[in-house]
């Protein structure tokens, strides 16, 4: 076999597939796919199984779903699927709405104080919500939200829409201004540079910021906690947690049924989305 | 056992029209189109739950009030409380813990009346309810219960190493800990941040051995000889501790002991009860249920203690239905309900009066036996000070926790552990006290 031009002939290249290729994946996929497989065999095992400590942790012998029926029977699961679905699409909505024009602004336009503001918006997200949520409840109280499901799709945006606006900041500044230039010269307004240039050319950027807000708002936990007070109006992190522990007592194979289940709607947006959600996130990493 | 269906709207009538905890007529007419909102956790016992279901629903049903339960899990429950006292917004009554009496005191309703009462019906309130629920001499909550904790042990397990009975001194728990340990079947103490477990296990050592948090004028006098000396057995018991203690958080241990890894443990008596249900069709559960019982905590130089998890009714001042919480409270505290109340919860949650020793509450299962002598060596973090919100804020700091398990995992001496745990007491008693 004769070398090409600049190829260099690998001692043993299976030793170095497997060093290079197949170990760092294998420990990747270790910590990526491992809690998806640990929630699996738990909720697939039955109680005997989970609480007996000479059977093997890592497999299941007696694949049972008593504890997806469970789930399904004997708690609100499907309305807290619904209840987090309707919270996560709508605050990831209005989150993109107010957060991709803000960040386009911030990018583009050249006001004093921009990059304080742009700064403060960061630092806004930054804020823990514990030392929030206090304040808040009385806030949504003030404008007849409370106890109400709502009001977490008003109180969402306040950390999504900074956040949106930031990464949409830092994605319209590695689109070249010379685009937008060009189509103004041929006669478009700012709004319409906006609209027609660099939105489309930032759509990768839009998606990833969606996928990470709708997670985020999928996931949140304390403000779902305090500001809604009735079980049918809560959302999954929540709801599993509420009524599937019982004191000291964690119904664990209910439990992983519950969040492997609710893991499923956040993998299948990622995987609708991942070639774009990709380049979103890798956007002006190479660029010189 | 009693079940929710021997509460009947009309016994609960019967009762409640007879003094003491009489419900006024004049006030169920004033309740009607009323709201209440209470917020309760999950007892562990279902039917305890349901009970308090079907109280709500006979009272809405007399008076024409609204009233609704909502249950969050007691971790989960104490931030919504915070929310509440915060925004005076989302709920009339909660159940708490019993630092929520004196840390939220100002923004609770003073109960003292309804308190007076049940003192009257059930022959006075012990001391760790009154401590759990006074401040300054004023009923600020009301008293629930406490769930006492007890050792949890393998008969099977502890006779394979020799020993026939659980051990009534320190000694003899660590001799039985390293026969255990020997045989292969090593028990464990939560030294983990278990919001449960955590206190239960740790406080009643320090106690046992003479150490104290607080004197009776609540001065930090952690840093003692006899704190020393309980850390210090502490440190040798562990090293034939099941591996993982430092990380148990509250259902860890109840796991380790129902895979049959653990031989004892510091906990409640759900092991005992989830065994007891599951052991129809499961074979395992059975061999636990035939094989372990519950001991007293062993005898240390300064006597024998005992904390445990307590709950309260916290009457939020925020509320605009006083006379509903009220209402509620006195028909809780009623002759129809609690007695049944308590001896479903087969002793899970015992309510804190000292003439529940001869009312008929106790479970009749001669394994859950030792809850009534445990029921009355409660005491509440802070001893020998009174109750506080310093001792309260070392609980949720785990200080106490943290001074053994630092030592214990040897990142700190002894000495030193004890010295690191003063330093974080005086430093919460000065934010405290400015």
């Amino acid at each position: 076999m004769t070398l090409q031009p600049g190829e260099i002939r690998s001692a043993n290249p299976r030793a170095e597939r497997w060093l290079y290729f197949y170990a760092p994946m294998g420990f990747a996929l270790f910590f990526l796919v491992g809690p998806f497989y640990w929630m699996l065999i738990t909720a697939l095992k039955p109680d005997s199984e989970l609480y007996d400590g000479t059977k093997s942790p890592l497999y299941v012998a007696t694949p049972s779903l008593d504890h997806f029926r469970y789930l399904f029977e004997h708690t609100e699961f499907v309305t807290w699927t619904k209840n987090t679905m309707m919270v996560a699409t709508l605050s990831t909505a209005i989150a993109l709405a107010l957060g991709v024009p803000a960040g386009y602004a911030l990018a583009r336009l050249r006001f004093r104080g921009a990059d304080f503001i742009g700064t403060a918006i960061f630092v806004t997200y930054l804020v823990p919500t514990s030392l929030l949520f206090i304040p808040m409840v009385e806030v949504m109280a003030q404008i007849g939200l409370d106890d109400s499901i709502w009001s977490l799709v008003v109180v969402y945006p306040t950390f999504l829409v900074p956040f949106v606006t930031w990464l949409m900041s830092g994605y319209f500044r590695t689109i070249p201004t010379e685009l937008e230039d060009c189509a103004r010269i041929d006669g478009l307004t700012r709004l319409g540079a906006m609209w027609k240039i660099a939105i489309p050319l930032a759509r990768p950027g839009i998606l990833s910021a969606g996928i990470f807000a709708f997670t985020l708002s999928w996931n949140e936990f304390i403000y779902a906690l305090t500001l809604v007070t009735a079980s049918s109006e809560r959302t999954i992190p929540v709801g599993v947690i509420v009524q599937l522990t019982r004191a000291d007592f964690y119904f664990w194979g209910p439990l992983m049924a519950g969040a492997l289940l609710g893991s499923v709607p956040v993998a299948i947006v990622y995987s609708f989305f991942v070639d774009q959600y990709a380049s979103g996130l890798t956007a002006g990493a190479v660029k010189g | 056992m009693n079940t929710p269906r021997s509460l009947t709207r009309r016994s609960l009538l019967a009762a409640t029209a007879a003094a003491p905890l009489a419900t006024p007529a004049i006030a169920q007419n004033a309740l009607k189109g009323t709201k209440l909102t209470i917020l309760a956790g999950q007892w562990y016992v279902p039917e305890c739950n349901t009970m308090l279901d079907t109280l709500a629903a006979e009272i809405g049903k007399d008076t024409g009030m609204e009233i609704r339960v909502e249950r969050f899990a007691g971790d989960e429950l104490m931030t919504k409380t915070a929310a509440i006292i915060g925004s005076g917004r989302g709920a009339d009554l909660a159940v708490g813990v019993e630092f929520d009496t004196y840390v939220y005191a100002k923004k609770l309703n003073d109960v003292t009346d309804i308190a007076d009462e049940a003192a009257k019906a059930y022959g006075g309130w012990l001391q760790s309810g009154k401590d759990a629920s006074m401040v300054g001499g004023r009923w600020k909550s009301l008293c629930i219960g406490q769930a006492p904790a007890a050792w949890n042990y393998r008969t099977d397990m502890f006779k394979a190493a020799g020993i026939d009975k659980f051990p009534d001194t320190f000694d003899d728990l660590l001799k039985a800990a390293k026969a255990l340990h020997a045989k292969a079947t090593p028990i464990g103490m939560t030294l983990g941040h278990a919001s449960g477990d955590g206190r239960s296990t740790n406080y009643p050592v320090l106690w046992a051995f003479g150490g104290k948090e607080f004197d009776r004028d609540g001065k930090v006098v952690l840093n003692s000889p006899e704190t020393l000396k309980a850390v210090e057995w502490y440190k040798e018991i562990y090293q034939y501790f099941i591996p993982g203690t430092t990380a148990w958080l509250d259902p860890d241990n109840n796991q380790a002991f129902l895979s049959g890894k653990c031989s004892a443990t510091v906990n409640v008596n759900t092991i005992y009860l989830a065994s007891r249900a599951a052991a129809a069709t499961d074979p395992a559960k059975k061999n636990i249920v035939d094989n372990m019982d519950h001991g007293l905590w062993p005898r240390g130089p300064a006597g024998r203690f005992a904390n445990y998890n307590i709950n309260v009714w916290l009457p939020f001042a925020s509320s605009p239905n006083k006379e509903g919480q009220k209402h509620f409270l006195r028909a809780w505290y009623s002759r129809a309900f609690l007695p049944k109340w308590t001896k479903t919860g087969q002793s899970y949650f015992i309510p804190t009066f000292a003439g529940f020793d001869k009312e008929d509450v106790w479970p009749e299962d001669p394994k859950l036996k030792i809850f009534r002598e445990l029921n009355k060596i409660n005491r509440l973090p802070g001893y020998s000070g009174p109750p506080s919100p310093a001792a309260a804020e070392a609980v949720n700091k785990y200080v106490l926790v943290d001074m053994f398990a630092k030592a214990c995992t040897g990142q700190l001496k002894p000495k030193e552990a004890v010295e690191w745990a003063t330093k974080e007491y005086e430093q919460i008693a000065k934010k405290r006290h400015a």
